[in-house]
């Protein structure tokens, strides 16, 4: 999975944009793009790259084993910079299937992950919160 | 790092589960019916002075109580099957981690979430 | 018109199960499947297997016609781990067979890739079957166990440990001892 095929937004707080990539993998999407739609004073859809922002890589939903590779090459594709922020249960530890043949018990086993986000699936609220967080800043 | 949720209104279906540590004695049913073996407990039994019965009787206390967040999916059956109330829903969400660890959370956390 | 199932009893020995599923032997599988096409289930809906615990796997098929006014559901006990495969009857159910084939080890004679389909090709093991062990529940123990209090009378024999529900008994925490 190219990463410029993923939707991007920016995300602009004050004195800092952070260049959000979803990887919408199961049904967080809904609320990672809840909280996308919501929040029109925080993000903008963009398709061009954002000079100097700060890339994240937000991987929510369950990551199965096969489809593995394609999320690391996502992350790859991102620079070796890039955040990657861990969306719900599935992404942070399997969550309802940790004891699945197939699905991998959390994105950190294989990538360093900057902001674990709690939840099944976690509110749009969580979204920001963590995105907040990761520039530093208090909500 | 903040830790402490933020309170996002009423309606807030997956909120987070907070636990009241005194009405917990640690029977262990929420943690035998939790799908994803999310909540650990541990308890240690001392005799029980109540009373003047002719044999010796002991309660069972509880020690720690740990929900993990990140495994947890939020499906409320141990705030169903709880005997004694002990477990609730509070229209909060728990904060982001930048550990896995991070997202456990112990006594001292969940009954703060319950007293807000 | 003729039911498919008495299509399917007409033309190999088999009874009406529950369900309306007719059940006929591992050795009748394609005939069974083959009269109903010519009875009008042109519609291939799906085929898997089923791990009843027995030694080895059921496997159910369900067929229909096309305006699905009827629909029927096959079901055979295996009397071994190979079975001709129906390809050559419905090529439908050539997917269908390549995740049985995983899930369930069932080796399907004569299809044309029997590669799997949805586990990669390091996957060892069959996962649907009852046999497959869990690692994630294999390497961690079952919180529900009391610390104290379940686990001495455990080492005397005298109770019997509570298993979590679902969870096989073969796979429980061993003893310390």
């Amino acid at each position: 999975m190219a990463a410029d095929s993923l939707r991007t937004w920016r995300f602009r707080t004050t004195g800092v944009v952070l260049e959000v990539h979803d990887l919408p993998l199961a049904c967080c999407a809904v609320e990672t793009t809840s909280a996308f739609a919501s929040r029109p004073d925080l993000f903008e859809e963009v398709t061009v790259p954002i000079a100097n922002a700060i890339r994240v890589l937000l991987v929510s939903g369950t990551v199965t084993d096969r489809l593995l590779p394609a999320v690391m090459e996502a992350a790859r594709g991102l620079g070796p910079d890039v955040k990657v922020v861990s969306f719900g249960s599935c992404a942070n530890t399997g969550g309802p299937y940790w004891d699945s043949y197939s699905v991998t018990k959390g994105i950190d086993q294989f990538l360093p992950v900057a902001r674990y986000v709690p939840g099944c699936a976690p509110p749009p609220e969580a979204l920001v919160s963590a995105l907040l967080d990761l520039v530093g800043q208090s909500s | 790092m903040p830790t402490d949720p933020i309170p996002t209104g009423e309606a807030v279906p997956h909120g987070v589960i907070a636990l009241d540590p005194g009405a917990c004695p640690a029977c262990l049913v929420c943690v035998r019916e939790c799908p994803v073996w999310c909540i650990t407990i541990t308890s240690h039994d001392e005799p029980d002075a109540s009373g003047d019965d002719r044999r010796p009787r002991t309660k069972t206390l509880l020690d720690t109580f740990e929900i993990d967040f990140g495994l947890c999916m939020y499906c409320g059956i141990c705030v169903d099957t709880c005997p004694f109330d002990a477990l609730s829903w509070q229209p909060l969400t728990n904060y982001p981690a930048d550990l896995a660890q991070g997202l456990k959370h112990g006594i001292g956390e969940l009954d703060g979430w319950r007293q807000r | 018109m003729t039911r498919l199932s008495d299509v399917v009893l007409q033309s190999v020995s088999g009874e009406l199960g529950p369900d309306a599923a007719v059940v006929v032997a591992a050795e009748d599988w394609l005939a069974a499947l083959s009269s109903v096409k010519r009875a009008g289930a042109i519609f291939f809906d799906f085929l898997t297997g089923v791990d009843s615990g027995t030694e080895f796997i059921q496997l159910v098929a369900h067929v229909a016609t096309p305006e699905g006014t009827e629909r029927l559901t096959l079901v055979t006990q295996l009397t071994s781990s190979v079975v001709d495969s129906a390809t050559g009857i419905y090529p439908g159910a050539n997917w269908h067979e390549r995740e049985t084939a995983e899930m369930f080890g069932v080796v399907f004679a004569g299809h044309p890739r029997l590669d799997p389909l949805l586990l990669g090709v390091d996957f060892v093991g069959h996962p649907l079957r009852k046999d497959f062990a869990l690692a994630a529940r294999a390497t961690r123990p079952w919180p529900g166990l009391a610390s104290d209090a379940e686990a001495a009378p455990l080492r005397s024999g005298g109770r019997r440990r509570v298993p979590p529900a679902g969870v096989p008994a073969t796979w429980e925490v061993p003893n310390a001892d």
